[in-house]
């Protein structure tokens, strides 16, 4: 497959309306966005789930969901924070599937594909990331999502408020209340030094 | 970060830490292609109608010049018009053979095998015979998870946990001499799976340490199971940890020297001729020396790892 496209991972909103819009037809513009935004989708699901399998399953279905419903992206907001939406539904259904927010699966942890780390500092990163799903765990679904789009999806407070259908100040009240939760209320605040 | 100026010291800090543990989850490039493909094969736009009666009507040409040409296949050619076609047995898929395992590269260029004349000044010895030598510390003592065995071994269960993170159990350490010395050790260790590790320890605190391990890594760049010189510096790992395949047996010798600002491993098959596995020459103060067996996932694994002995020479 040639691609013709190049990738811009810092264009502006406009670039990815006009590519959404060719999306539609043309499977290699949605496979552009694809590859500009998968790696913040799959963040933002190893955040909540912690599970390699869990966090792909989710990913392929939010996407999937993104190619089906492509021609009601309308360009009001980033194409990040529409397909971010799309990720805390699918998350969310797949909660209320299984009834409950399940316990970090340390098996699948195990094999997080972490392509330059060293024998310590890759179980660094597996703890670290076990101690963060823990902890988001431990203060509410609305909070945590918030905090997983904004630092693992690298959204903007405005992008976090389309994604959650917020205003920006009231994404800006979940992060900071979400930030406060974690400091007081989980041990994650034992793993950072101010 | 994007617009978190507002945060204050302590939201920040743990902010940082929110992104760079991000940073650092990355997608597997397998599966990223994967979900490519399907998504790009779902975006395959459907034949029109147009095409659809088309390709009928070329299929009925087909049918029919068979027809005019062939006449004994005519009969043949009528029933299957006339009648759906059925399989005779049902049709299994074939299944798809996928590569499930990748060949690990070469060892890195520094690992040679060579002699190395053993300084004889002896500093301190331990054969873990009955008892454990005067001046060792325990540090997280679990003291359910080591012994010594009848056969003169110090067995210490790998624990959970790593340094770094102060959660591993049963670091045996002693103070470190003063000048250039070396370590060594025999070890008997075969790891089950990813990051359990089990060796030599040069300390100085939990951001400042070299350790030379006989462990498991599942991936790049360390191997499946290998020799790993990491050493990390004020909280973080030097780029090169070594990488260097086992030698062939769960049973090997481990020797860690410190010479001036320089650190350098080698391990063996035999305790005579040596394998240099690298050198780390990061400035950092050992104060304590010793054994661990550590990083495992399960806290459940009983994964014994075996020493023989510990012994400290002085170099010059």
């Amino acid at each position: 497959m040639t691609t013709t496209m190049t990738t811009h991972p810092n264009s502006p909103p406009a670039d990815e309306v006009d590519l959404a819009r060719l999306a539609r037809k043309n499977a290699e513009a949605f496979g552009e966005l694809y590859r500009r935004h998968v790696t913040r989708v799959y963040r933002y699901h190893m955040a909540h789930t912690g599970s390699i399998k869990d966090a792909e399953d989710l990913t392929s279905q939010t996407f999937i969901s993104a190619l089906e419903n492509i021609g009601s992206f309308r360009g009001t907001g980033s194409f990040a924070a529409w397909v971010l939406g799309i990720a805390a539904r699918k998350k969310a259904m797949f909660f209320r599937r299984i009834g409950t927010r399940p316990e970090v699966q340390m098996e699948a942890a195990d094999q997080i594909p972490s392509p330059g780390l060293l024998t310590e500092q890759l179980a660094n990163q597996r703890l670290r990331l076990d101690s963060i799903t823990r902890a988001l765990k431990q203060i509410s679904p609305e909070r945590a999502d918030a905090i997983a789009l904004c630092f693992f999806s690298e959204l903007t407070y405005a992008e976090v408020g389309l994604a959650l259908n917020k205003s920006e100040a009231a994404a800006k009240m979940l992060i900071t209340r979400g930030l406060q939760d974690l400091r007081k209320r989980t041990p994650l605040a034992f793993e950072v030094e101010p | 970060m994007k617009d978190k100026n507002s945060l204050n010291a302590e939201e920040r800090a743990l902010a940082e830490m929110l992104a760079e543990t991000a940073a650092q989850v990355e997608i597997g490039a397998s599966f990223q292609n994967e979900l490519e493909k399907k998504l790009m094969n779902s975006h395959k736009p459907k034949k029109g109608f147009g095409l659809f009666l088309f390709g009928k009507a070329a299929s009925t040409l087909v049918s029919v010049l068979g027809f005019a040409i062939l006449a004994l296949t005519f009969i043949w050619v009528i029933r299957a018009i006339s009648s759906k076609p059925q399989p005779a047995f049902p049709v299994s898929e074939t299944p798809t053979v996928t590569a499930t395992a990748a060949k690990s590269t070469l060892p890195p260029s520094t690992a040679t095998f060579e002699t190395l004349p053993t300084f004889s000044s002896i500093l301190f010895r331990d054969d873990f015979e009955g008892t454990l030598g005067n001046d060792w510390q325990w540090t997280h003592e679990n003291s359910g998870q080591w012994n010594l065995t009848d056969s003169g071994w110090l067995e210490i269960m790998v624990s959970y946990g790593i340094i770094n993170n102060s959660n591993m159990d049963n670091l045996l350490l002693r103070q470190a001499p003063t000048g250039n010395f070396e370590l060594e050790t025999r070890l008997n260790f075969a790891p089950m799976e990813a990051p359990q590790m089990a060796g030599l320890l040069i300390y100085e605190n939990n951001a400042n340490y070299v350790e030379l391990v006989h462990g498991a890594c599942l991936t790049q760049p360390c191997r499946s199971d290998a020799f790993y010189f990491d050493q990390m510096t004020r909280g973080s790992f030097i780029e090169e940890n070594f990488a260097t395949p086992v030698l062939g047996t769960d049973s090997i010798h481990l020797r860690l020297r410190f010479e001036g600002d320089s650190f350098t491993a080698y391990a063996s098959e035999n305790g005579m001729e040596w394998k240099l596995i690298g050198i780390h020459s990061q400035k950092i103060q050992p104060l304590y020396i010793g054994l661990f067996a550590g990083g495992s996932f399960d806290r459940s694994a009983q994964i014994p790892a075996q020493f023989d002995y510990f012994i400290v020479n002085a170099l010059p």
